[in-house]
């Protein structure tokens, strides 16, 4: 994976104030954390942050405990399981995606069918009334199913189903949730299409988490948790995990540090890939131009150092009394540039007289 | 100077406890916060502080489980603070803590005990 690929998604998911995807496991002790990253995200109201929470938990226990798994995983049904929140206007766009045995699909057509049924008086129950008030409980929504939980907020439902063999589909179900009555810009940002089309390209590029949006201290601290989690399931080694935890620290700080305001907020990109058991970090986020000459130096001259050399710059720098937040970004990158496999991977895309794109990559 | 500094740990910053009437000093936990060198200034001025007249036997515990990198940067300030306590002819001893098989934590005692002069010591938790 190229440093580029940052920019292939930043523009794919250009109009979003916030995405957050992640592909790969789910259990329950991730929740938690995916709320936290969207309570710590928005400005919606707490209302609707209470709202959209909930249906964040729903959403995800429905994959926890609806997605079904092969026993033997091949290339055909090797379809992670997704989860999906993007936020662009006011609308916020939740999907879920798994695989289910082709014989539950017919029960679940009928239950999603049956919102059609509900007349609008029923829709116009508000869900949010009988939710009780303040904090959602473990639990989510008392036991209500993602499907009445939609039909009951008025909230719109759509879903497909992709056949991949005789056991199993892949199922893809999007909710989109207003938070204002902002209805003159009501449009269809995120179509159930865009969607899949998305999945499918995550997937191409072994693509296991994509966060875009704010990249303040608070909005990184409960992706770390997330990232934690994900990396111990993955590799049992408190080495490597350690190694990439780290790394990860670096590169989400750099962004909120370095970032090009862009309307108060420090608009970045992160991925996360896994190919052939290493993990791919990179970032991306917009720059002034004028720092573009001395940043670029600065990678090339890293680029050209062997370890013993990059030992050296390390200590030197540390022992160096500039504290300043310059020195601070130096030594990221010198520790980026002795932990990453391979050579530091970066890009810088012209966008106009003020402004670069930056996308840097570290395997690990 | 205050007596002592004790810091409850945060979710990004770590437990700190620096107490010299009961001569124990220690920084445990998580450090990644933002701005490290905002974070650690008043540790710093206290350390300048303590090494003018420091006990006889101070021992530094550093028990740190995550960090970013300019946190780093900033132990290895309190660190050459704290060797100026030999020049005092009172003892002092660093100890880095780390879990067996860590080698991000193993790998970064040996750094820093490579950039300072005074006695550190790696020890497995």
């Amino acid at each position: 994976m190229d440093a580029e690929v940052a920019f292939k998604f930043f523009k794919k998911l250009e109009q979003d104030h916030f995405s957050l995807i992640y592909l790969g496991e789910f259990d329950d002790a991730l929740t938690p954390s995916f709320i936290r990253i969207n309570e710590n995200s928005l400005h919606e109201s707490q209302a609707f942050k209470n709202k959209l929470s909930s249906f964040v938990v729903e959403c995800f226990q429905n994959i926890v405990r609806h997605a079904d798994r092969p026993d033997i995983i091949t290339r055909t049904n090797n379809k992670p399981k997704m989860f999906m929140i993007r936020n662009i206007g006011y609308s916020f766009y939740i999907a879920s995606t798994n695989l289910i045995n082709n014989n539950k699909k017919e029960d679940l057509l009928l239950k999603l069918k049956s919102i059609d049924k509900f007349s609008a008086e029923e829709l116009k129950t508000a869900y949010l009334d009988s939710l009780p008030e303040g904090e959602i409980s473990d639990t989510g929504s008392g036991g209500l199913g993602l499907i009445e939980m939609a039909k009951k907020s008025n909230c719109e439902l759509k879903f497909d189903f992709e056949f991949i063999n005789y056991f199993f589909s892949i199922f893809f179900l999007q909710l989109k949730l207003i938070a204002l009555n902002d209805l003159g810009g009501l449009r269809d940002a995120v179509k159930l299409n865009n969607s899949k089309e998305l999945y499918n390209e995550l997937l191409a590029e072994n693509i296991l988490m994509i966060r875009k949006g704010d990249f303040s201290q608070k909005t990184i601290l409960p992706m770390l948790d997330i990232l934690e989690n994900n990396i111990q399931s993955q590799r049992n080694l408190l080495s490597s995990g350690k190694k990439i935890f780290y790394m990860l620290v670096e590169l989400l700080q750099n962004i909120s540090k370095h970032a090009k305001e862009n309307n108060g907020s420090k608009e970045g990109i992160f991925i996360i890939a896994v190919k052939n058991d290493q993990h791919i970090l990179t970032t991306g986020n917009y720059i002034e131009n004028d720092k573009v000459d001395q940043l670029k130096k600065k990678l090339e001259s890293l680029a050209s150092m062997n370890k013993e050399a990059l030992a050296d710059i390390y200590k030197e720098n540390l022992l160096s009394k500039d504290t300043g937040v310059k020195g601070g970004a130096g030594v990221g990158l010198i520790e980026m540039s002795k932990y990453s496999l391979e050579k530091i991977k970066y890009n810088f895309k012209f966008i106009n007289v003020s402004t670069t794109f930056f996308s840097l990559s570290i395997t690990i | 100077m205050g007596a002592s500094i004790k810091l409850k740990a945060t979710e990004d910053t770590p437990d700190i406890i620096l107490d010299r009437e009961k001569n124990k000093f220690s920084i445990t936990g998580r450090s990644l916060p933002e701005d490290p060198s905002e974070f650690y200034q008043p540790i710093l001025t206290w350390v300048k502080g303590c090494v003018k007249q420091p006990n006889p036997h101070t021992e530094f515990h550093l028990k740190i489980e995550y960090f970013n990198s300019s946190s780093v940067k900033q132990i290895v300030t309190i660190l050459i603070i704290l060797s100026e306590i030999i020049k005092t002819g009172n003892e002092i001893k660093v100890i880095w803590y780390y879990k067996d098989g860590d080698d991000l934590m193993e790998i970064k005692g040996k750094e820093l005990k490579s950039m300072v002069s005074l006695p550190f010591e790696l020890q497995i938790y």
